[in-house]
């Protein structure tokens, strides 16, 4: 018999087993579609709070960047002295350095009047800190009194959702100081901001009067061309004092993920999230399974008894749980892509259907079938022709 | 002429904890080819046991059981796994796949060896539908069948593969006298008509007209009659 013939004729045992027990392959359908939809929504959760939670650094634009040793992300930054930062320009390969000032603030929605709690961004607005055309434009406007601009992905709730220009200036309040919001970027939020504000240094220190002037958060370098990243990182970790770390745009963009995978408990809740949702699945299909071998003891033993060996059931449960993790993978796959449209569309979440994530998931959904195919296989060693007399 | 089954001397017995059950005692048969036997005996009297030993569902360690021509005491699964493929069995409840057709269900014994294609599969289960008079109920399932109807497919699926040998036990316990007496005059004509050897177990006295030999097994010792 051919390698085909052997797994052919089991799979269409099983396929028409399943097509005769409709109710019986309803109900492990639907629970590998619950097991597939939970999965797909904690995966995207986590990705969409990994993605989030470096839409900022994601955007800046320097060859090196200097933090404070004692930051472990860039929503709670630590301060350090600009000289230190200014003592980098010694360097041969540096060529030019801006400083970031960042700050947790209330903003004032100018509708409502509630005050909502966003991330202030403080720089030199024509220096293309970040990558944002939009600021680009404001630099000069950005450099008035009390003006800031505001980012578009951030949370309904602050009350700003249109474009300026062209919309007017809005009115509001930030850290209780009169403002006037004068342009909007988008920049994306992350889950310790829900919305980002970016204006000049200047300003940042109107929003936040008891910030020192000679203490920044972020020093961002630009080497000069053909310079030696590597080298030049190198040489400034040696020459700086160890209150900072520099990094590069790689490491810092990581440091930011990391944080979330591995300090904060949100990452291990995802994770767990995913184990639980493929734990129940597992126990649903083993069920069925198990039920529906049970009911089968005497005709697979007729079938051992004709001279079928062993392996062919195995071979029919095997193909069982397959057919079922397609079954469920598929429904599960279309109701998950809705959800993730309402999530991007009614909570602002970042959740891309990826093929990358379809492939893990069809891949958990077949691990665990098949993991449910291996236990139940376990009462097929009841199955003895000899009882059968 | 050389006999298909030889059974000499076998003894066997059930091990409960340190208990020996002695179930078949020094039983000796030959079944030759082509003859339809009936052994009957009370109920624990090791018929059961005797069947599943010479269809090579159970291993025995002494004596001798020559099948085929082939030694089954302390043989290898492959070599009762062979026999079993040569063998055709009846039993008491029918056994079929409830998700298969009567087609299907008798098909699946001619999948095992050389599978042929569908289409000549098909041919040869339905000839032998045919045969036991259930021409008309190819694509119904065992549950759309009656009890007779039923116990006629498992005859189909023991035949279509032209065993050598039928063992068959208690098959007309579950049917009404008549179905059960249409069932085994089938049985017996096909079984004749291709000079298949058959060993029915019963307690059913009506059928036991239809055999050529009759032998007693009482309390694991065999009589002949």
């Amino acid at each position: 018999m051919t390698a085909l013939a052997k797994m052919f004729f089991p799979a269409r045992l099983a396929a028409r087993q399943l097509g005769h027990e409709h109710a019986k392959t309803l109900a492990a359908v639907m629970g590998v579609w619950f097991a597939c939809i939970l999965v797909f929504m904690q995966l995207g959760f986590k990705d969409a709070l990994y993605a989030s939670a470096a839409s900022a650094p994601i955007k800046l634009t320097g060859d090196l960047f200097l933090i404070a040793t004692q930051t472990e992300a860039m929503w709670r930054t630590q301060t350090f002295p600009r000289s230190e930062l200014k003592r980098t320009l010694a360097h041969p390969a540096v060529a030019r350095i801006e400083p970031v000032y960042m700050g947790l603030a209330h903003f004032k929605n100018p509708d409502t009047r509630l005050k909502n709690t966003l991330m202030v961004y403080g720089y030199t607005p024509d220096s293309q800190v970040f990558k944002l055309p939009e600021i680009d434009a404001l630099a000069t406007d950005l450099r008035l009194p009390d003006s800031a601009a505001f980012d578009l992905s951030s949370r309904p709730e602050f009350g700003v959702s249109q474009a300026i220009p062209p919309g007017p200036p809005i009115a509001t309040e930030i850290n209780d100081r009169n403002t006037r919001i004068i342009g909007t970027f988008r920049l994306g939020i992350s889950f310790a901001a829900d919305g980002n504000v970016l204006t000049s240094t200047e300003n940042f220190h109107r929003f936040f009067p008891l910030r020192r002037t000679d203490a920044i958060d972020l020093g961002v370098m630009y080497l000069k061309p053909a310079a030696d990243l590597g080298a030049t990182q190198r040489d400034l970790r040696q020459l700086l004092n160890p209150f900072v770390k520099v990094l590069s745009y790689q490491e810092l963009v990581d440091n930011e993920k990391d944080y979330w995978r591995k300090r904060a408990p949100i990452g291990f809740i995802f994770g767990f999230g995913t184990i639980m949702g493929l734990v129940v699945g597992m126990v649903i299909v083993y069920q069925i399974l198990f039920t529906d071998i049970s009911g089968h003891l005497s005709e697979y033993a007729t079938l051992l008894a004709m001279g079928y060996r062993h392996g062919y059931l195995v071979r029919v449960v095997f193909a069982t749980s397959v057919f079922l993790a397609v079954l469920g993978f598929i429904p599960g796959l279309l109701s998950s892509l809705a959800l993730y449209h309402l999530a991007e569309t009614k909570i602002f979440m970042p959740m891309p259907m990826t093929m990358e994530k379809a492939l893990t998931v069809f891949a958990l959904t077949l691990l665990m079938c098949i993991a449910s195919g291996l236990l139940a296989m376990t009462k097929l060693r009841a199955v003895d022709p000899a009882d059968m007399f | 002429m050389t006999p298909l089954v030889e059974v000499n001397n076998l003894n066997y017995s059930f091990r409960q904890g340190e208990f020996q059950m002695p179930v078949l005692k020094q039983v000796s048969l030959k079944l030759y080819p082509g003859e339809i036997v009936i052994m009957k005996g009370p109920s624990g009297s090791g018929k059961t046991t005797f069947l599943t030993l010479i269809g090579g569902l159970r291993s025995a360690h002494a004596g001798s059981i020559k099948v085929f021509g082939q030694e089954l005491v302390n043989s290898s699964e492959a070599r009762r796994i062979a026999v079993r493929r040569q063998t055709g069995y009846i039993f008491q409840l029918h056994n079929l796949l409830p998700a298969l057709t009567a087609l299907e269900n008798v098909a699946m014994a001619l999948e095992l060896d050389n599978p042929g294609n569908e289409r000549q599969r098909h041919a040869k289960a339905a000839d032998m539908l045919a045969a036991v008079g259930l021409g008309q109920r190819l694509q119904h399932k065992p549950e759309q069948l009656s009890g007779g109807e039923r116990q006629r497919v498992s005859i189909a699926r023991a035949l279509v593969r032209h065993p050598k040998m039928i063992l068959a036990d208690e098959p007309t316990s579950a049917l009404d006298k008549q179905s059960g007496q249409d069932a085994v005059d089938r049985l017996h004509d096909l079984a004749k008509d291709t000079g298949t050897t058959i060993l029915l177990v019963t307690h059913d006295e009506r059928i036991l007209d239809s055999a050529d030999r009759i032998v007693t097994l009482d309390d694991g010792v065999l009589q002949s009659s």
